[in-house]
């Protein structure tokens, strides 16, 4: 278990980031960390969708509000994309 | 790759200050970014194209190059040679107090040095991009903060019946082969990521990560939904009436159907956990479900038709 998290430090230094963002996309409920003697770390499972909110935040200017409209966004686009994927292998069963 | 005119791909012409690169660029890489345009290759591509573009145009050095050189960038160096021996020479003449016609400075063009093939590279990137600022893989100016590489996308095109079972395959991605298990149970469409397989991350930061998208074709005698498998098989007449047995071939094995007395045309029978495996959920199958067709007999004899009489006045 120890392995699989990366405190904000080592994962901010790792890609020279700010800490306060990580800790903003917790306070805007955008991430969920892990708390383990009081310290908070990330889990690696987090880390793709972290690497999606940096590129947002640094490459495309978009602030932390921004970032929470696009990631429900985003979650509406993927629902669909397996709804239609659904609905194409039925009608595909039907042809 | 043919010749890629930067200032276009921006929307922009040449007379654009820096600032209005950096607008253009921000407006198109909002509306094209690869997280923003989940599966769509041709935003991931017209990404790449407008990054490449920012790279070299927001850049006041690598702009004026763009700027003198063009197409014909491959000749830069060559270029910029000849126009420093020809200096050289002129001012070794002049110190000689010859008057040569010689060229000047503004009789060299770029035409002078041949077109050199234009743009020829394959990869997504143009040629004239990887000579000036190496092969980074697009990355966007983030400074000296280490970033994740790009991801790579990448599509494989296997049989129902290949997806039946847990094999391997190599693809090559970026001329670099890999060497992938697909389990068995993997749905059309699906896709799977391979960590660290992507571009090489900037300024230290780690690789991107490759992701396959499995097209799975169709099969002539099996239709997949899910997990279950659908297919028709015929049963003659007699044997719908008087009941009896279908043979039916899955797709690892042949069953033997016992069809019941009665049994009507497009009836439908579920064969429990001889559909297809569950994915990575290792001896889960789900259903297979066989629709039965009744041939109806075509050709009778005299005999067969006076019988069907006969029961047709009985019934």
């Amino acid at each position: 278990m120890e392995t699989e998290l990366i405190t904000i430090t080592e994962y901010c230094y790792k890609y020279d980031i700010e800490p306060s963002f990580i800790i903003s996309l917790e306070d805007s409920g955008i991430i969920s960390l892990t708390i383990v003697d009081s310290e908070k770390y990330i889990h690696i499972q987090q880390f793709g969708e972290l690497d999606k909110y940096i590129h947002l935040h640094y490459d495309l200017q978009i602030n932390i509000e921004g970032i929470d409209a696009i990631r429900h966004l985003l979650q509406k686009v993927d629902h669909m994309q397996q709804e239609i994927q659904e609905l194409k292998s039925q009608l595909h069963l039907h042809q | 790759m043919a010749f890629i005119d930067y200032y276009k791909t921006l929307g922009l012409d040449k007379s654009a200050t820096q600032d209005d690169i950096k607008k253009a660029y921000r407006k198109l890489a909002r509306k094209y970014h690869p997280d923003l345009n989940p599966n769509d290759k041709d935003a991931n591509k017209l990404f790449q194209q407008i990054n490449e573009a920012n790279e070299a145009l927001s850049d006041p050095e690598k702009r004026k190059k763009y700027d003198e050189y063009g197409e014909h960038w491959k000749n830069a160096d060559q270029f910029e040679q000849a126009k420093q021996s020809q200096q050289q020479s002129r001012n070794a003449y002049s110190g000689a107090g010859q008057q040569g016609g010689g060229f000047t400075g503004s009789d060299f063009n770029s035409d002078d040095f041949g077109t050199g093939g234009g743009f020829t590279g394959g990869g997504d990137y143009s040629d004239f991009f990887e000579s000036l600022f190496g092969n980074a893989g697009g990355q966007s100016n983030r400074g000296s903060r280490k970033f994740k590489g790009h991801d790579y996308q990448a599509e494989i095109n296997i049989s129902l019946r290949d997806a039946y079972n847990t094999h391997k395959q190599t693809l090559s991605v970026n001329g670099k082969n890999i060497r992938i298990t697909i389990p068995a149970g993997i749905a059309d469409g699906q896709i799977i990521k391979l960590p660290g397989q992507g571009a090489p991350g900037a300024n230290g930061g780690p690789n991107g990560d490759l992701y396959i998208t499995f097209n799975i074709s169709d099969d002539p005698h099996f239709k997949r939904l899910k997990d279950d498998l659908y297919t028709h098989t015929e049963i003659d007449l007699y044997t719908a009436v008087l009941g009896g047995e279908a043979a039916i071939t899955t797709l690892d094995s042949k069953v033997k159907l016992k069809v019941t007395p009665g049994t009507q045309n497009g009836t439908k029978v579920r064969l429990k956990g001889k559909g297809f495996p569950v994915y990575k959920k290792d001896g889960e199958f789900g259903n297979l479900f066989v629709t039965y067709t009744v041939k109806i007999p075509t050709e009778l004899t005299e005999k067969q038709k006076e019988l069907f009489n006969e029961l047709k006045n009985i019934g």
